[in-house]
């Protein structure tokens, strides 16, 4: 999605190149708002925040300088201000009607599953053991502990090791980023 | 960024959502490089994947029981093997799959014969023995039996 501007012609030419670049990393930005999300984004929700991260991205090209990162984090972060822009100013306020239940999209979330899936097989049993009871049967750190004979101290060491892992799996499976 | 700070671990640990607190959206920002994998573990973790049923624990047998048991193999042990000249570690069956075992249990005896048996009774199920002939001076005292049963996830 390269970047419009109202007179193209008085572009300068970094602009132009900049411009093309955002536009290359256009999907990137897209899925990185859907993950936030967590595949249950309302119709539209995932174009107005990439549309507007673009748009917020280009008044403040100025700022970007590339000996201080790439421009696809300086992208990102952008991304993620105005998702936790958007966020903040969607949350409810105390006496606000329930809002709409967005189901995650069936495919997207099949998808997620596979990739935890495959993600999750390459842990050590007990980091998979624990941190499938804790986060997807809910299971206290107490109950773990309890269940599994082992500290608590330890049932965190299991459970950080294994979120770790699967981040770093997860980076490696995406390749640099 | 491979591993996410200790604090946005504890937010974690106590179910709370990393982007509802400060510290962490200001840590998040100060490492754009980590967005896309913090955001891709945070939704991964929220929708994990449901495998077969699994265990609720480790198979915990009653305490006079296991005690009467470890009492029984220890007598007959002490009564019928010499001392070795070394420790001879008890066989360990090697199990049939790489996958999740979600409880075993080990029983060891003594007596029999040196053999090996594997049995698969399911898909999911392992159960696997393996004797060893141990040295010893007692010809009772022959070989030592060690039973793993596991229930395997994929």
């Amino acid at each position: 999605m390269p970047l419009m501007t109202n007179d193209p012609a008085a572009e300068a030419p970094a602009d132009a190149t900049l411009s093309r670049e955002l536009g290359a990393l256009d999907g990137r930005l897209r899925a990185f708002l859907a993950t936030l999300h967590r595949g249950a984004a309302a119709p539209g929700d995932v174009d107005d925040l990439a549309q507007e991260t673009m748009a917020r991205a280009w008044r403040a090209r100025g700022t970007f300088d590339a000996a201080k990162g790439s421009l696809a984090a300086w992208l990102l972060r952008i991304g993620f201000r105005v998702f936790l822009d958007r966020r903040q100013r969607r949350a409810p306020a105390p006496d606000a009607v329930e809002p709409i239940d967005h189901r995650p999209d069936p495919a997207r979330a099949a998808e997620a599953r596979d990739h935890a899936a495959a993600l999750l097989a390459k842990l050590a049993p007990t980091e998979r053991d624990v941190l499938l009871r804790f986060h997807r049967d809910g299971e206290s750190i107490a109950a773990i502990s309890r269940a599994l004979a082992m500290p608590a101290g330890t049932v965190k060491s299991h459970l950080h090791r294994a979120r770790n892992r699967m981040l770093a799996a997860d980076r490696r499976a995406g390749g640099e980023r | 960024m491979n591993e996410l700070p200790p604090f946005v671990h504890d937010l974690l640990d106590r179910r709370v959502d990393p982007l509802d607190d400060g510290a962490a959206r200001a840590w998040l920002l100060a490492h754009p490089e980590a967005l896309e994998c913090f955001a891709t573990l945070r939704a991964q973790l929220a929708s994990l994947p449901h495998g077969p049923p699994r265990a609720v624990g480790r198979r915990r047998w009653p305490v006079p029981l296991v005690a009467g048991a470890v009492a029984a193999v220890a007598a007959v042990a002490f009564a019928f093997c010499a001392p070795a000249d070394a420790p001879t570690p008890l066989p360990r069956p090697e199990l049939v799959a790489d996958a999740v075992v979600a409880w075993r249990a080990t029983t060891r005896e003594v007596g029999g014969v040196r053999s090996r048996k594997v049995t698969v009774e399911a898909a999911c199920r392992s159960v696997t023995e393996q004797v060893l002939c141990l040295p010893t001076e007692h010809a009772r005292c022959v070989a030592a039996r060690t039973t793993e049963r596991a229930l395997l996830l994929p």
